[in-house]
């Protein structure tokens, strides 16, 4: 039985002394990757999503094949039958969108105001001695893309952006890209903003009064105002939280990690996930930690209570009046309802109901007790706040 | 940016951490893969972290969610005994490279077949290294009756381990030039 124990303990032993696979930092990154609401698929799903990846573009790749091959006779086929097609080249650049619609001269449309009438005249000059005939413009995209001149995703001679950029040329104004977001750039249509990102696909619509600046309240996320309500949008272009507040106000203050939403005169929170935490549903809110360590004082219809720090109503919204803990007696506070006191204890329980008109310091006539007065009479309550029989 | 929750739930699972994942690595063998089984509990955990009100009670409550989604995948299976008592090999062990590797996967295999308290009782106490008041409060059981598992546990896992067994599987393994001159 020795042996056999010794040799059950050598198994233990070695699976005790395994190394660990995961890595605690795993878990945080895990943890922050669900607090900031992103996908966190397990390796199993994974690796079936990447079957799933691998067979999908097999198919997308077999009927683009076949699509080309298509156009490809079809093209043939017009170039035989008909006029050939105003071919119409586009390149997004930082500044500039450069338009060739016709063979032998381009089009330099200014994004914005920032670039000087001088330079673009000298950009229009430059490209419009390079087109000479109808490749010239192709050769000269290709040889940025070849050169990196610039940032090849931002250019592009596929007709098929055509449609795209058709949009992008009804915007009032196109800001440079990169100053609010990598890669995006803010729009301005009939008064209204929205970003397009460097394909000219419109992140997000051009809807919003204002968007602020992404980081400003909070990592990755803008605020944005529409009819003088605000919200978020997130770094994806997702409306996070709703414009339904007249105010938000920053995170991290209260000493919360929330940030206090008003809608008309009533206060709330929402939290660094944009769930509203609580209904905003109060006159006040005071600060978090202010009377005790984990709650806030709340007023509502000029009655006050107290919420938790998961934004639960823990004290009900009852009391004419609450007074700070620990005056009377440790981890106590009074309470008034009606002009009539008692006690709340510091998790919330109502340990004394309010029926005294009046309640005393404990310890001034008798050791432990406190004297509290009742439709004119006096009697005493102990420090458990159990009335005492006399 | 961490949140206050995370910082909560951070603070009671980081010293927890091996432990935990080295009872999902024998909890979940054959079952679910261990970072599949870390990564649900862990979310899991997190995500209803709010309704766990005494925080002490943090174990149990990590350890039977991972318990759940092992039982639950079980159950899709149908898995309840897919291992074959003549799976088992017993090496020797004065051979100076043992392959632990496959030494732990004898282990979990043996471990699998063991009632699921006395399972989960040896693997706490064994391999995770915490204590019997632990794994009563983890098992939600009396401290005594700990003991029984981990007694009963031990006594079959012994059975199982110790057992000397030759498959003719193991002959075929071991020796193909044999079976190849009695046979063929």
């Amino acid at each position: 039985m020795k042996n056999e124990n010794n040799h059950i303990d050598y198994y233990f032993l070695i699976a005790r002394q395994a190394p660990i696979t995961i890595p605690i930092e795993k878990v945080s990154i895990l943890l922050n990757q669900s607090t900031l609401g992103l996908n966190t698929t397990s390796t199993k799903t994974i690796s079936n999503l990447k079957l799933y990846i691998m067979t999908t573009l097999a198919v997308v790749t077999t009927a683009a094949v076949i699509i080309s091959i298509n156009l490809l006779n079809k093209e043939n086929n017009n170039q035989r039958n008909t006029p050939p097609v105003k071919n119409e080249n586009i390149i997004i650049m930082d500044s500039v969108i450069i338009k060739k619609s016709d063979p032998d001269s381009v089009v330099v449309i200014s994004k914005d105001k920032k670039m000087k009438t001088e330079e673009l005249f000298n950009l229009v000059d430059e490209l419009n001695s390079l087109v000479t005939n109808s490749s010239d413009l192709d050769n000269y995209i290709d040889n940025f893309q070849n050169t990196n001149a610039i940032d090849t995703s931002k250019i592009s001679n596929d007709s098929t952006i055509e449609n795209k950029t058709k949009y992008s040329l009804q915007y009032d104004k196109i800001e440079e890209f990169g100053i609010y977001k990598e890669n995006w750039a803010m729009v301005k249509q009939d008064g209204r903003y929205g970003f397009i990102d460097t394909t000219a696909h419109e992140i997000v619509p051009v809807v919003y009064d204002k968007i602020y600046n992404f980081g400003e309240y909070i990592d990755k996320w803008a605020m944005v105002k529409v009819d003088g309500l605000y919200g978020f949008i997130n770094d994806l272009g997702k409306e996070v939280v709703p414009l339904v507040y007249d105010k938000i106000y920053n995170f991290n203050e209260n000493n919360i990690n929330w940030a206090m939403v008003k809608i008309g005169r009533l206060c709330g929170f929402i939290d660094n996930n944009g769930k509203e935490i609580v209904v905003p549903q109060f006159d006040l809110i005071e600060e978090f930690g202010m009377m005790h360590e984990n709650w806030a004082l709340v007023k509502q219809y000029g009655l006050y209570g107290f919420i938790d720090n998961r934004g639960k109503i823990v004290v009900p919204v009852i009391y004419d009046k609450i007074e700070s803990f620990g005056i009377y007696k440790e981890n106590w506070a009074m309470v008034k309802v009606d002009g009539l006191c008692g006690f709340i204890d510091f998790s919330g329980k109502e340990v004394v109901p309010p029926y005294y008109s009046k309640i005393e310091y404990f310890h001034m006539i008798k050791e432990n007790w406190a004297r509290v007065k009742r439709d004119g009479q006096y009697g005493f309550i102990d420090i458990n706040g159990k009335e005492v029989e006399q | 940016m961490k949140t206050e929750k995370q910082i909560e739930f951070m603070k009671l699972y980081e010293p927890v951490h091996n432990s935990f994942v080295r009872f999902c690595s024998a909890k979940s063998y054959g079952v679910i893969e261990t970072e599949d089984l870390v990564n649900e509990t862990i979310l899991n955990a997190f995500s209803n972290f709010e309704k766990l009100k005494e925080k002490k009670a943090f174990l149990s409550y990590l350890f039977s969610i991972a318990c759940n989604i092992v039982n639950n995948n079980l159950r899709k299976k149908n898995i309840v005994n897919y291992t074959s008592e003549d799976d088992y090999q017993i090496e020797d062990k004065t051979q100076k490279n043992i392959d632990t590797k496959s030494d732990i996967e004898v282990l979990y295999k043996a471990l699998n077949k063991l009632p699921n308290d006395q399972k989960e009782a040896i693997i706490l106490f064994e391999i995770s290294g915490f204590s019997i008041e632990e794994i009563s409060e983890i098992q939600n059981a009396s401290i005594s009756a700990v003991k029984q598992r981990l007694k009963r546990g031990r006594e079959k896992l012994s059975e199982i381990l110790c057992r000397p067994k030759i498959s003719s599987e193991s002959i075929m393994k071991k020796s193909p030039i044999l079976m190849n001159m009695f046979f063929l």
